[in-house]
């Protein structure tokens, strides 16, 4: 009978040591747990969590043919609505009381200022967050990886591509005043100097507030060749109504990669056909090569339709998987980091070739030029490259 | 400011104000009747625009004929939420009436969240043409056009129903002082429901009337009832042509604020303007100072 309770309690603790084999948070036998804040509510919300429908189709999907080397992905998101305070309160509570292995996803450049104060300086992944925000890779951060083009970058790139393209004597420029807006502001402003077109307008518009109708004015007063909109999807939707209501419209408009989503399209309708180009991340859901991506949606929740933002969830579900394989059964944060790290030419075949380094945290370097015709978005070029 | 520039302000200054005076000349008409400041007007006039997009109009009616419908829902709508929410326990007092509108406000918003959140904003067809006209220059769309007179048809006809009618008389009376109505066989509970049933059309047709504009979505209506507030507190608190002139008012001040000085300073000069008024004439423009014996 002793012998008995010694060969169970040998047993016994056997198992607790082997179910708690993996020290890492968020790693265990069975499961990968990831965290992420998102706005599920709030200006943003429309827009924003289709990034996270995206993600949790993909995850969906790989969890039902097995997982990863046997570990399920569980992905928990909580909301935020689009506010700094209460993302930093989610990622507190998603460390310390949850132990997420890496915090992944969410949208909103925003929160993701307040979701960067939080994990700097932390050894969690910090990964592909849908937010153009310049802090987030520069200077480069060892725990912190970006699939989002900068805002900045974007209008760097797709300025010259519109410039050349229309070859614009004036210019005006409406920003919306979120964290990051000097920058890309500058960026626009030093290559349309470089253009030498006449920059007219230097606006910039309140966030939180849809009233459009005053700078539409100014715009129209000045009647520039191109007009750039650097918003949310709804709020330059609303400034192109504002614009047919005021019975003007530019030569063309460009703006950032929110005019790529279906958002914009839908809202704006036949105001936008013909007359914008915008920097996509992705292929749009209407492409070939994205069904694997609208099927995973369809599979996950029948009512969701496929965006812009479901797409690059997709895309940053689909790096994030491939790194945790490469990584390989021995998961840990700092292999996951040094994986994605040593990640080169990686083709996700919905987006341009995805590369990192050591001092390299932006996996995109390329960005496909958007226009609509015919109320669909159309890549009307090859890839625009962007210049380090 | 280039003449252009001016006109345009004033027209975008006089839609607005248009519908931040009917949402207020709702606000008032339920304010001197029941002495119940309604926060949840706005949403009412959301849900309005939702119940039209989502139920009506795929019902395959035309369009005006959705609206009517759809203000007549909204009608008997603010007639249930009197029945069911203000008129039980009216000896709880003003602040308790007032905090339950609150609360409805805010149940209203959250289940439209739930509900409609995910897809917003949504594209809500108009009554007018999405086309402008050139008038000496300066362009003004037919949906600009189509709100101001709608505002105005609206106006006309409650006031003229207020001042020729024998429930409009009645309401007045109920708003003077409930208690005599009473005496005078009015029956005040019936006609405090007309007034919940009249004030949810009205808002129901202000949101019917920006939702084409801005697009809907659940916030539609928020910062209009702030302003709809401001312009019945500008034009005093018991008085119909006030509220109306006090609306105009203040969307004509906060487009010129914006087109001249700033944007940004918009709202700031908005509430400037109200502080002045309060502060020159406490009672509002029209208002007077009501005595009351102890």
């Amino acid at each position: 009978m002793i012998f008995n309770k010694m060969v169970y309690s040998a047993l016994a603790a056997t198992f607790i040591v082997a179910s708690n084999a993996y020290a890492e948070d968020g790693v265990t036998a069975t499961e990968i747990l990831l965290g992420g804040s998102n706005a599920a509510t709030g200006p943003v919300a429309s827009v924003c969590y289709a990034v996270t429908h995206g993600q949790l189709a993909y995850f969906k999907r790989i969890n039902e043919a097995g997982g990863i080397h046997g570990r399920k992905i569980r992905y928990e998101v909580l909301d935020d609505a689009y506010s700094a305070q209460r993302a930093i309160g989610n990622v507190r509570r998603l460390l310390q009381q949850d132990k997420v292995f890496a915090l992944f996803g969410g949208c909103g450049t925003v929160t993701a200022a307040g979701i960067l104060s939080a994990v700097e300086g932390t050894s969690v992944p910090y990964l592909f967050p849908y937010a153009g925000l310049d802090k987030l890779i520069d200077p480069p951060k060892q725990n912190i990886f970006a699939l989002m083009p900068l805002y900045s970058q974007q209008t760097a790139a797709i300025v010259p591509f519109v410039v050349d393209k229309i070859h614009p004597k004036t210019a005006a420029m409406f920003s919306t005043n979120i964290a990051g807006h000097e920058g890309w502001r500058q960026a626009a402003r030093d290559r349309l100097q470089a253009a030498g077109v006449k920059l007219v307008i230097d606006g910039v518009m309140e966030v939180t507030s849809p009233e459009r109708a005053a700078f539409v004015v100014q715009a129209k007063e000045k009647d520039p060749d191109l007009l750039l909109i650097m918003d949310t999807a709804p709020n330059a939707a609303r400034f192109l109504i504002e614009m047919q209501r005021q019975n003007w419209k530019p030569r063309m408009i460009a703006g950032y990669s929110t005019l790529t989503d279906e958002t914009f399209l839908r809202a704006a309708a036949e105001n936008a056909e013909g007359i914008v180009l915008a920097p996509g991340i992705v292929l749009p859901p209407t492409a070939p090569q994205s069904k694997q991506c609208v099927d995973d949606l369809s599979a996950y929740k029948k009512e969701l339709t496929a965006s812009h933002f479901t797409m690059y969830g997709c895309l940053t579900a689909h790096v994030l998987v491939e790194a945790l394989r490469r990584v390989g059964p021995d998961l840990t944060q700092a292999k996951l980091i040094a994986t994605l790290e040593a990640m080169k030419g990686f083709d996700t075949g919905i987006s341009g070739k995805v590369s990192f380094g050591p001092g390299q945290r932006m996996g995109m370097q390329e960005m496909y030029p958007f226009g609509i015709e015919k109320g669909q978005f159309k890549i009307v070029a090859a890839p625009i490259g962007f210049k380090k | 400011m280039s003449s252009i520039q001016l006109a345009s302000a004033l027209i975008s200054g006089v839609v607005n104000g248009a519908l931040y005076s009917l949402l207020g000349l709702a606000i008032v008409l339920i304010f001197r009747t029941t002495a119940v400041a309604n926060f949840a007007q706005g949403d009412i006039g959301m849900l309005g625009a939702f119940v039209l997009i989502m139920f009506i109009v795929p019902l395959g009616l035309p369009l005006w004929g959705a609206w009517i419908v759809t203000v007549c829902l909204s009608g008997i709508f603010g007639g249930l939420i009197y029945l069911c929410l203000l008129k039980p326990r009216p000896i709880a007092g003003h602040l308790n009436l007032t905090i339950r509108t609150l609360g409805l406000s805010t149940l209203a918003y959250a289940v439209a969240l739930y509900v409609w959140g995910e897809g917003e904003p949504y594209r809500v067809p108009s009554l007018f043409p999405r086309l402008t006209t050139e008038l000496m220059g300066f362009s003004i769309s037919y949906d600009q056009i189509g709100t101001v007179a709608v505002a105005l048809v609206l106006s006309i006809i409650l006031l003229a129903f207020f001042r020729f009618t024998q429930i409009g008389l009645a309401m007045r009376a109920v708003a003077i002082n409930p208690d005599i109505a009473r005496l005078q066989g009015v029956n005040v509970n019936r006609i405090v429901l007309v007034v919940w049933i009249v004030a949810a059309g009205i808002g129901a047709a202000v949101g019917l009337l920006i939702a084409p504009i801005s697009f809907l979505e659940t916030a539609l209506m928020r910062p209009y009832l702030l302003k709809a507030f401001t312009a019945a507190i500008m034009g005093g608190l018991y008085s119909f042509p006030g509220v109306l002139l006090g609306g105009v008012i203040l969307g004509i001040t906060e487009s010129l604020a914006a087109m001249w000085l700033s944007v940004q300073l918009r709202e700031a000069f908005v509430f400037l303007v109200l502080l002045l008024v309060l502060l020159l004439r406490p009672a509002g423009i029209f208002g007077h100072i009501i005595r009351t014996r102890v």
